[in-house]
């Protein structure tokens, strides 16, 4: 099949009703597990799955992608608005989109958000669509002591984000990915840390650890105060600020969509890693970093876009190679050869209208959920000024709901109770919370490819060319932030 | 005040390392707990020296002045850690009594009695907000999330000892 007979077949489908209508469908339910904090892909392709098996398949794409489309858009709300990270890949989010909404401006930092997430969401569906005949010789080209380096260049991230205090950045990092060590380990038939407790077997899950240092912490400190989460009365600056805003930072949304969209595309990585990195890169390359994390415009632009560009990326070695780097993909993945579209190399020349079609449907949903979420970004930003007394019920119900899906277990709300604790402490005693998130996120996946590299090469791996090129990167990265930072301090001295 | 918290909060996780590193060393083989002791030992020395610099009272000065550069949504700083303490715990409080709550209860019943009762006591709602907001709180729990997405709710003791309506299941 050529590509214009394919881009032919795929815009016919593009133009019926049942398109358009199932395309919307996966919008709603993508706003609703997107918004619920702790629901994420799978259990959106879960609630899906069920009405998919006897479709045709070219119905198949609006309604997964309409899903995912606007899930990693929406779910930046509760991140902004509550410090609660609605999916996995918005944990970054909070750091200066909550200390917007605390000064007022959460429809600000929504707007440029949704703007961003748009054209990230875009940038991510172009490399899909340019991919097809690069994508493996680029993934056979990154192996497991390629994927280590990746994670310790987002490790890096650490120093970047813990300013003047180094020492308890790193510590906390540590601490981090000391907590991603419980459970199994990886290529050893060995339990760590579970004393005997069935629910730590697999590891205390992402959300559990997000929600648990920042979300409740940053509830107890609003509810002692009594206030709202706006510390001021009116909201300034609105959803159009923000997307000029993000219009003014087209450079940086441009470089965090392809970092996101390369992250996204290295199987195993993912939104997460994506966000951080994109989050780091942003600090890293601003000139000014002391508004970071006190409601910096740009630590909302870079992660956003970077996350929504990610998903674009993971479709490619899904698609291309049937390789699913994360569960929500490998669902999808299932869900295309249900069907009878076996994902893998030979998708070009027997699908080629499919990919297409998949392409188009991502950029679409993507469009249509930041407009629709940039529609309703200024009532639902007013939810910052209503007294926390009265938010804060619906917002314990929405985290217990939330963190109870993880495991389906209660552990689940100890683990939480008990991070929410370590969390707030972090806080009254000034240790920075952001490290042991990206600890947590990176620690697993450093650990699982340091351990296959050195099974596979011994120590040989650390000779490779493209492990010593990000090495190179990493160093390289590492003296410009300390550039950066000297240049910044004498600034600030003069 | 906040002097102690840091130090508390310090061998807390000294302890946590050292247990960590402890434990790699000698309950793991080599293959398992190579990585917790990559991570452990490292740890450990950095708790360490951030003790010894807690401590010091040299320091202590520079700890008070020297402002959070780091990126991380910053403590209020109008209010006293005396006071925020205090605020924490009773938040707690509310939090560990939702969790009997739901224990004893399960967790739609425990929902509901949580929102009247907090939204009376902290809120201090009329009963007609009250109502009203929880009345919204018990349609997206019982329509949305359990009818709508079939989410699990913790079950509590109660649905073991009598058969509870269908919507409290």
């Amino acid at each position: 099949m050529s590509y214009f007979e394919a881009l032919a077949q795929a815009m016919q489908v593009l133009l019926t009703f049942q398109y358009v209508f199932l395309l919307f469908v996966g919008i709603f339910v993508g706003a609703i597990v997107g918004f619920l904090p702790g629901l994420g892909g799978v259990v959106g392709m879960a609630v899906l799955l069920p009405f998919l098996w006897d479709k045709n398949p070219n119905l198949i794409p609006p309604i997964l992608m309409g899903m995912m489309g606007i899930m990693r858009t929406i779910d930046t709300i509760p991140a902004v608005m509550f410090a609660m990270p609605g999916t996995a890949g918005c944990q970054a989010t909070v750091l200066d989109g909550y200390a917007m909404a605390k000064k007022g401006e959460a429809g600000r930092a929504l707007g440029a958000a949704f703007f961003s997430s748009m054209i990230g969401g875009l940038i991510g569906s172009i490399a899909l669509l340019l991919s097809v005949p690069i994508a493996r010789p680029l993934i056979m080209a990154c192996g497991s002591p390629e994927f280590f380096m990746f994670s310790m260049l987002g490790v890096t991230m650490v120093g970047v984000l813990s300013g003047s205090r180094p020492l308890k950045g790193i510590t906390i990092g540590l601490l981090g990915m000391l907590l991603a060590t419980i459970g199994g380990a990886p290529g050893v038939a060995t339990l760590r840390y579970t004393f005997d407790i069935p629910y730590l077997f697999n590891g205390i899950p992402l959300v559990i650890v997000a929600m648990g240092i920042f979300a409740i912490p940053e509830m107890v400190d609003v509810a002692v105060s009594g206030d709202s989460i706006s510390q001021v009365p009116r909201l300034t600056r609105g959803v159009l600020h923000g997307c000029r805003d993000a219009f003014r930072h087209t450079w940086l949304i441009i470089r965090c969509s392809v970092l996101g969209t390369y992250i996204g595309f290295l199987p195993g990585l993912g939104a997460a890693p994506a966000n951080w990195i994109a989050y780091g890169h942003a600090v890293q390359s601003a000139k000014d970093k002391s508004k970071f994390g006190k409601g910096d415009i740009r630590g909302v632009i870079a992660p956003e876009a970077a996350n929504n560009a990610a998903d674009g990326g993971a479709i490619i070695p899904s698609l291309l190679l049937g390789i699913p780097g994360s569960p929500t993909m490998a669902l999808f993945v299932g869900t295309l050869m249900i069907i009878g579209v076996d994902p893998g190399p030979n998708m070009v020349r027997l699908h080629l209208d499919f990919i297409l079609l998949i392409a188009f449907s991502l950029t679409i949903a993507n469009v249509i959920g930041a407009s629709l979420c940039a529609i309703f970004a200024k009532p639902i930003s007013r939810i910052t000024t209503v007294p926390i007394h009265l938010l804060m019920p619906f917002l314990l119900m929405a985290i217990i709901i939330a963190a109870y899906q993880s495991t389906r277990h209660w552990g689940d709300l100890i683990a939480l109770l008990l991070l929410c604790i370590l969390g707030y402490f972090m806080k009254l005693a000034r240790w920075p919370r952001p490290p042991l998130l990206i600890g947590f996120v990176l620690g697993s996946i450093a650990e699982k490819y340091l351990w296959i590299s050195t099974m596979r090469y011994d120590a040989g791996w650390l000779l490779h060319p493209s492990v010593l090129a990000i090495g190179a990167v990493i160093i390289a990265s590492f003296l410009f932030g300390l550039r950066g930072k000297k240049k910044y301090s004498k600034l600030e001295k003069s | 005040m906040k002097f102690k918290v840091q130090i508390g909060l310090t061998i807390f996780l000294i302890s946590i390392f050292a247990f960590a590193g402890y434990k790699a060393a000698t309950s793991f083989s080599l293959g398992a707990g190579i990585f917790p002791l990559m991570v452990g030992i490292p740890g450990l020395i950095l708790c360490m020296i951030q003790l010894v610099k807690d401590i010091d009272s040299r320091f202590e000065k520079d700890i008070e002045e020297k402002p959070d550069d780091f990126v991380d949504v910053a403590l209020d700083p109008s209010i006293p850690i005396e006071v925020a303490l205090r605020g924490a715990g009773r938040m707690l409080t509310w939090i560990i009594a939702l969790y009997l709550g739901i224990w004893v209860f399960g967790f739609k019943i425990a929902i509901i009695a949580f929102f009247v009762l907090y939204l009376k006591k902290e809120g201090k709602a009329r009963w007609l907000k009250t109502l009203i907001l929880t009345g919204i709180a018990g349609y997206t729990i019982f329509f949305h999330f359990d009818r709508l997405l079939s989410l699990n709710w913790p079950a509590g003791l109660l649905s073991k000892w009598i058969d509870l309506p269908w919507l409290f299941m």
